[in-house]
């Protein structure tokens, strides 16, 4: 297994692209956690949101420390459908006709991957938000030790998200079309679903993420409120079940499937 | 009795409800000689290769490789190379660091590698992003991937694509070092000139099924390749 994790790795740290995609995140965590600050402040009172005057207003602005979560999944599809959009596939799979290792290294460079992009995503919006916060003459303190929560829904939706690519990639081996619809779920169909139908949005996977960050910033026209969602530690079970039912989809898939 | 090494027993493919790619193909390929592995396009070759590599799983019967199916094989890359496809790598990357990345996952150690880019001539541009390659380039980096593990058993499929004609002779020359070292060739190839050059036994397919095989001499008499395979590839269909 620990020669096959550091071929699959090889394949992600030698290409460009993989960096490229990092630094991408890392750029969106720091531009959400200013534009945050930015528009709390600006025009709070419009949808309810509490200003960076405020703890909540504050841990609002921290929370964008996790919000790269969706590059984890890109990540994740690039690493299955590149094998077979060059067809590099074949040759993986004769160095190593045991499917099922293949499919467990991909998934552990998958999560790892993922974390990596997470956390320099954390590091990039952390700075991001400091300097803004630090550049506003009221400005509240975080919640203390909220940034450990953070840290590991970062952490955790990285790795889910990771894993869940693989197994999209798997199912849709067009990676166009794998990422195109991925993003148009995750983005679209569950942002909205999370806002405006939360007893479903809670059970989706950024409804898992939100409910993990346990935001306490008051009623607001788009349910960002702890009450709208599963509690941190129901949040992190179902997630972490997202990634095991991913995973199974995965093997099951490429256990099967010709390779042509 | 010398036994043969590579043995297609009854290999059946359909695809769908009615798409019949190999059907019923039994066929063996002897140790230390190179074998032609012709048909028409749409034969079933390719078909029949990705099942004994286990690419592919077939409908029915079997294709083994030293009396085991590929994913039986303790070191598959060590008993077996091969080459099916000159995508097989990622144009992103280096000749050198596809190396490395299949290297990696053999748990073969690098330093074989610059010895293969030399025996494929392409050591001038092992730091040259694939993409740039062209199809006779793509075909010998393919060749080195196949050649990564000292396998006794090569598996081509029409590795002579792309390769000009001094490429040709040069993949010629190759297949008769590598069947003099003792290992079997297993080849496919339209190009039947070329082929009675460079065989020893022929197998013969079309649509899907076995037409004949034996030594060159047994099945082409005193005709060359090229008129047998037209004769027994044609028949009934002119």
């Amino acid at each position: 297994m620990t020669i096959l994790l550091k071929s699959e790795a090889r394949k992600l740290v030698y290409l460009r692209s993989t960096w490229i995609i990092v630094a991408i995140a890392a750029f969106f965590g720091a531009l959400n956690a200013v534009a945050t600050g930015f528009a709390l402040d600006a025009n709070a009172q419009d949808f309810g949101f509490p200003s960076t005057e405020t703890v909540e207003g504050v841990d609002a602005v921290y929370a964008n420390t996790v919000a790269s979560y969706f590059f984890a999944l890109i990540v994740g599809i690039l690493i299955f459908t590149s094998e077979f959009k060059h067809g590099t596939a074949i040759a993986t799979f004769l160095v190593t006709p045991k499917r099922n290792l293949v499919l467990i290294g991909k998934l552990i460079i998958g999560a790892l991957a993922g974390i990596l992009i997470q956390i320099v995503s954390f590091s990039s919006a952390l700075v991001a938000g400091y300097s803004y916060l630090a550049a506003q003459e009221n400005a509240a303190s975080p919640t203390p030790g909220k940034w450990i929560s953070y840290l590991g829904t970062a952490c955790l939706s990285g790795a889910v998200l990771g894993v869940v690519g693989i197994g999209i990639g798997a199912l849709i081996r067009n990676q166009a079309a794998a990422i195109t619809s991925s993003l148009l779920w995750l983005l679209i169909v569950e942002g909205l679903v999370t806002a405006f139908l939360p007893e479903i949005g809670k059970y989706l996977m950024s409804g898992a993420i939100n409910g993990m960050l346990q935001l306490e910033i008051g009623p607001n026209d788009f349910n960002l409120e702890s009450s709208s969602y599963l509690s941190a530690t129901s949040s992190a079970i179902l997630l972490i079940v997202y990634g095991l039912v991913f995973s199974l989809v995965a093997t099951r898939t490429t256990i099967k499937r010709d390779i042509d | 009795m010398t036994e043969a090494v590579i043995i297609f027993d009854e290999l059946t493919k359909v695809y769908g409800k009615d798409t019949v790619a190999v059907d019923g193909l039994s066929a063996s390929v002897m140790p230390g000689r190179v074998t032609g592995f012709l048909g028409p396009n749409g034969a079933g070759k390719s078909t029949a290769l990705r099942c004994l590599l286990g690419l592919v799983t077939p409908t029915s019967g079997s294709g083994k490789i030293n009396g085991l199916s590929y994913q039986e094989l303790v070191n598959p890359i060590k008993t077996v190379g091969a080459l099916l496809d000159s995508r097989g790598f990622h144009p992103g990357l280096t000749a050198l660091q596809n190396l490395k990345i299949i290297s990696a996952a053999a748990g073969i150690s690098e330093t074989r590698i610059p010895e293969l880019l030399e025996l494929v001539d392409l050591s001038y541009a092992k730091n040259k992003r694939t993409k740039g390659f062209s199809l006779g380039m793509k075909q010998r980096l393919s060749l080195a991937i196949a050649l990564l593990g000292d396998p006794e058993i090569l598996v081509l499929d029409e590795p002579a694509n792309g390769l000009d004609p001094q490429g040709i002779a040069w993949l010629r020359n190759l297949l008769k070092q590598l069947a003099s070292q003792g290992r079997t060739v297993l080849v496919s190839s339209h190009q039947l000139l070329e082929m009675q050059n460079t065989v020893d036994d022929v197998i013969i397919i079309n649509k899907g099924k076995l037409v004949i095989t034996g030594s060159i001499s047994e099945v082409c008499g005193n005709k060359s390749l090229e008129e047998t395979f037209l004769q027994l590839t044609t028949r009934g269909d002119l």
